[in-house]
């Protein structure tokens, strides 16, 4: 047998042993052995590759391309090999990782705002969507901008329905936020159009319907053309978004000391739809705001001419309407701060 | 007010069915309060806004509804048959005070027996919620509620020396009035005098002694008008509001009151047997005319949005039972005394708007615009800074600013500092404004805990108040920020490391921190001690730039005992208008780093006097410009730190922006850092 009939030969025992030495392997270490083995620097393919130049020319044309036919082969082999096994090892590390998808998951938790914070900043937004400036102003008030410069003069009977805390002679607590108004009034010309969040308070004791303490928004347009029709389409549209675009509104004459004409403005009844419920005590419908156009008196008090100048105002109770929209029935709720009570706003 | 649908029927025809009365008795603006069947009659309980005094009686809703049905109004009708003396010998008027008193009529009744009413009368009266007493005293009130008149009848017999002086009371006077009780005057109240003594508080109530009593046989009937500021202001004083003050107070139609008298006058004829003195006395010196208004009517147009033409203006007008002129252009509008609350022409659009239907006037959005439009940055930035709190884990919560007052202080308050306090206070619990918000959270705190809530984290922000000028909100009324922490923010979570579980003095620096840090305030610092509701060795004084702006601190356990709520509970109370002012919003772009960075960790024994602060402070000096950033991320104590002691071990994170910085240079600077550690302050390094 010459030396190229043996390498030849060595060439298809070497295929079959590393065949077998694969098929025995279990770890990537394993495999990484057998590499060395056979395609290693001092490995057995290198062997007789390295032997190659010892034969002539005719012999190497035989034994070259089997030779390195085996060295493709075996680490397209080997490559595999190791594929496998790291899919096996993948597979088994898995499954040790088995985890249990019933328990709970594991969130941080944000907080959330306080249902009057909500509320206030719905309404505002639709104000100011619909162009309104938000002005705030002190809740310790002078009389005359709580009530003298409002058309409410004292002994007049409409103070009845705003029984007020009082610092001093002259200085109380705020019964509306309507004093706002005319503190922005005082410093600006017209057009003027605002709302005005915050706290009032009045001298009532308390119960599920009743505070000391409530928050309204009241609102005011000046210009020279703005009418009631202005002040319809506004409040509609406000009722709409608030309490959705099916709710119907009617506006019905009232009377506040500091608009002219005045007006209560109801909406359909959100339980029954209209059909008469406790809610709406039978009548289909619910009272949500107080509106009109601003009393010519109120205009004159802070320098403006009547006939020149008109405008709209309107005030909501907070409470009011987010009692109606969550279905609250205990004003007491919102100042208890119960976290059960509060986290069913988030 | 309660009236009887039978009752309305007399002066105006109504055919309509019971729910298109309802809706047009809306339209008008008269709210139905409830509405009731009593014996085969509707009664409406009427809710009267304070400006339509004239709707104080069944007349006076009779003669809307007409207006608004568009038919006749029918008078009511009697008639006075005088036969007998003359009454100015039985009873001389004398009004001292016509400014208070400008109107005062009386008729004089002779011979009347006094009886029980005849049962519609009474029937009447109890569906209007009045208690029937005899028919002389019944046939006033039914007079007040027909026509909305206040009487009063007195025994002609009981008054001395046969005068009525209409007189301020003197000083000290007393009167037993009806309701049995004994009433001391002062000058500023308006009382009906016979020669002797006051025998009524004018327009309030009468006296007990000149009353109406089974024996009585002459009666004098009194129909007034009385100024209403002195008549509220007497039944303010009093504590009196009765059918009589109410009305006066509002207004009663000075030109009705001789008809009203003269009705009263004519049933006390043919219901008790009475006989009518002529003739009726009546003392009005000034008469009031009828206010004269004018009305453009497109000045209708200009206010309400829609076009309601002249005539149509007038005949809404007529229908109300005014007079009107008109020259072409403008409309002329007497009106009568009865509607006092039309003064100009705004009320007498009002009246043209509620007689077209607001219903009918179209809706339409504003035209116009303001440059200011939108939220206000006060309100902007108040709340970005409660949606930051609630990101962290923390409530929001809303409580009264009325409180009582409180021996618990927060940050900025001393004990010599007086809260605003009412002058008339409700209850005891609701004396003061508050100048802290702690108290109220502990409230809350301690509300949740009853109710069997024991993770709370909240924080408020809001108003305290302080004295100052009247209108100057930022001055008088700044807002604070408090929070308050017990127990976790997360109660639903699981195998949570122990630290993030339960709030501690910590976990609430750190959102005071994670706070000021967001709002770019710059360096703070915590400088132990604070104000006294806090645990003394467990509280900071939150410091920038040398001004104070709160404190956060473990509740002192004194407190926490007090108000029976655990000691492991961590407020916090800044100064929410400092805070803000500081505050920078605008966020700007810093280039991201191209190079490496290394991380080194040092720990150090400290001893436990000496602040971690402090040798934070020498870490960042000594590693200089290098250090980008350091935090602490362990403190332990245990058997590898003498006791006394704590070792707590900083990361130091070091680059340098233009190159690649070295790992011999770290260690060259932690060297540094530990060397000066040692030499500064005596510290040794672990490891």
């Amino acid at each position: 047998m010459s030396v190229a009939e043996s390498l030849l030969e060595r060439v298809a025992d070497l295929q079959r042993e590393a065949e077998e030495a694969l098929h025995q392997c279990q770890s990537v270490e394993e495999v990484e052995s057998v590499r060395k083995r056979f395609l290693g620097r001092k490995g057995a393919l290198n062997e007789i590759l390295r032997r190659l130049s010892s034969l002539t020319e005719e012999e190497r044309r035989q034994v070259s391309p089997p030779a390195n036919r085996l060295k493709a082969w075996l680490e397209e082999q080997i490559a595999e090999k190791q594929q496998q096994i790291a899919e096996q090892v993948r597979q088994q590390r898995m499954r040790a990782e088995k985890l249990d998808v019933t328990l709970p998951g594991r969130i941080w938790t944000p907080g959330g705002l306080h249902p009057l914070t909500l509320t206030i900043n719905e309404i505002c937004r639709i104000f100011t969507d619909l162009g309104f400036e938000v002005v705030e102003g002190p809740e310790v008030e002078d009389e005359y901008h709580n009530f003298i410069a409002l058309n409410l003069p004292p002994y007049h009977p409409a103070r009845d329905q705003h029984d007020s805390f009082y610092i001093t002679d002259t200085i109380l607590l705020r019964t509306e936020t309507s004093a706002v108004q005319i503190r922005v009034m005082e410093t600006r010309r017209p057009p003027v159009r605002i709302v005005s969040p915050g706290r009032v308070y009045r001298r009532d004791p308390v119960d599920r319907t009743h505070s000391h303490t409530f928050h309204q928004v009241e609102g005011l347009l000046v210009d020279d053309r703005v009418t009631f029709a202005d002040l319809k389409g506004t409040l509609e549209a406000f009722v709409r978004r608030f309490f959705g675009a099916q709710v119907p509104t009617r506006f019905l004459p009232h009377h506040f000391p500091f608009t002219e004409p005045s007006a209560e403005v109801h909406i359909g009844c959100l339980v029954c739809s209209g059909e008469g419920c406790g809610l709406c005590k039978g009548t289909g419908w619910i009272e949500v705001l107080g509106c009109g156009m601003v009393h010519p008196w109120v205009l004159e008090n802070v320098g403006y001419d009547p006939e020149k100048w008109q405008g709209f105002a309107f005030g909501m109770g907070v409470e009011r309407l987010a009692m109606l929209r969550f279905r609250i029935d205990d004003i007491r709720l919102f100042y208890q701060n119960d976290l059960r009570f509060l986290q069913q706003f988030d | 007010m309660k009236v009887p649908l039978s009752w309305l029927k007399e002066f105006v025809e109504i055919s309509e069915p019971l729910t298109e009365l309802l809706r047009i008795l809306e339209k008008a603006g008269l709210t139905v309060e409830s509405l009731e069947e009593r014996d085969g009659d509707w009664i409406f309980d009427l809710e009267i806004t304070p400006n339509r005094p004239d709707w104080l009686s069944v007349y006076g809703i009779a003669r809307e509804i007409a207006a608004f049905l568009d038919r006749p109004l029918r008078p009511i009708n009697f008639s006075v048959t005088e036969e007998g003396g003359d009454a100015r010998e039985i009873i001389a008027i004398r009004v001292d005070e016509p400014e208070l008193c400008p109107r005062y009529s009386a008729r004089v009744v002779d011979c009347v027996t006094v009886a029980e009413s005849p049962e519609w009368l009474k029937k009447r009266l109890e569906a209007c919620g009045l208690r029937p007493i005899c028919n002389i005293v019944d046939i006033t009130n039914y007079v007040l509620l027909e026509m909305g008149h206040p009487l009063h009848a007195f025994d002609a017999a009981s008054l001395k020396g046969g005068q009525i002086i209409v007189r301020r009371a003197r000083a000290g006077e007393r009167l037993w009035t009806l309701d049995e009780q004994e009433r001391i005057l002062d000058t500023d109240t308006l009382v009906i005098a016979d020669a002797e003594r006051p025998v009524a508080i004018a327009g309030v109530m009468g006296g007990l002694e000149t009353g109406i009593t089974p024996f009585t046989q002459r009666v004098i009937i009194e129909s007034a008008h009385f100024n209403p500021i002195s008549i509220r202001m007497t039944a303010r004083r009093l504590g009196m509001v009765t059918e009589s003050s109410y009305r006066f107070e509002r207004w009663v139609d000075p030109s009705g009151t001789v008809r009203a008298a003269d009705r009263a006058a004519a049933l006390m004829a043919s219901l008790a047997g009475g006989r009518i003195l002529s003739p009726v006395l009546d003392f009005y010196p000034n008469p009031i005319p009828p206010q004269q208004v004018h009305l453009r009517p497109e000045r209708v147009q200009r206010l309400l949005g829609v076009a309601v033409g002249g005539d149509e203006c007038a005949h809404f007008l007529q229908r109300l039972g005014l007079t009107v002129q008109s020259d072409g252009q403008v409309l002329q509008v007497f009106v009568p005394t009865f509607r006092k609350d039309i003064t100009r022409e705004a009320d007498l659009i009002e009246e043209v708007a509620r007689l077209y239907g607001y219903d009918r006037i179209p809706s339409h959005l504003p035209e116009g615009s303001v440059s200011g439009a939108g939220d206000s940055v006060r309100r902007n930035q108040e709340n970005a800074v409660k949606q930051f709190l609630c990101r962290l884990g923390l409530r929001e919560v809303v409580t009264y600013s009325l409180t009582h007052p409180s021996v618990e202080f927060g940050w900025g308050v001393n004990r010599s500092d007086s809260s605003l306090s009412l002058v008339n206070p409700l209850t005891q619990d609701y004396t003061v404004l508050r100048i802290s918000l702690l108290p109220s959270l502990l409230e809350v705190l301690s509300h949740n805990i009853r109710m069997g809530v024991r993770d709370i984290w909240i924080f408020e922000i809001g108003r305290k108040y302080q004295k100052g000028t009247v209108g100057k909100m930022e001055e008088t009324e700044p807002r604070l920020l408090a929070i308050a922490l017990t127990g976790s923010s997360q109660p639903h979570g699981w195998n949570l490391p122990p630290a993030m579980g339960v709030a501690d003095f910590y976990t609430l620096k750190g959102i005071v921190e994670k706070l000021f840090g967001w709002l770019s305030v710059g360096e703070i610092a915590f400088v132990p001690g604070g104000p006294g509701i806090f645990h003394p060795y467990r509280c900071a004084t939150i410091v920038c730039s040398g001004e104070s702006l709160g404190a956060i601190g473990q509740l002192h356990p004194a407190v926490a005992e007090r108000k029976e709520v655990p000691s492991d509970i961590f407020l916090a109370e800044i100064d929410f208008e400092r805070l803000v002012a500081l505050a920078h919003w605008q966020r700007i772009y810093r280039t991201l780093p191209l190079t490496p960075s290394i991380r080194r960790d040092i720990a150090v024994i400290v001893p436990d006097e000496v602040p971690s602060a402090t040798v934070e402070q020498v870490i960042t000096q000594e590693a200089g410009p290098l250090l980008e950033e350091s935090w602490v991320f362990d403190e332990y104590r245990g058997t590898a730190v003498p006791s006394g002691h704590r070792s707590i071990a900083y990361a130091l994170v070091l680059r340098a922006a233009d190159r690649t910085l070295t790992q011999s240079e770290a260690d060259e600077i932690v060297q540094r850092v530990k060397d000066r550690l040692k030499a500064d302050l005596g510290l040794q390094t672990r490891g």
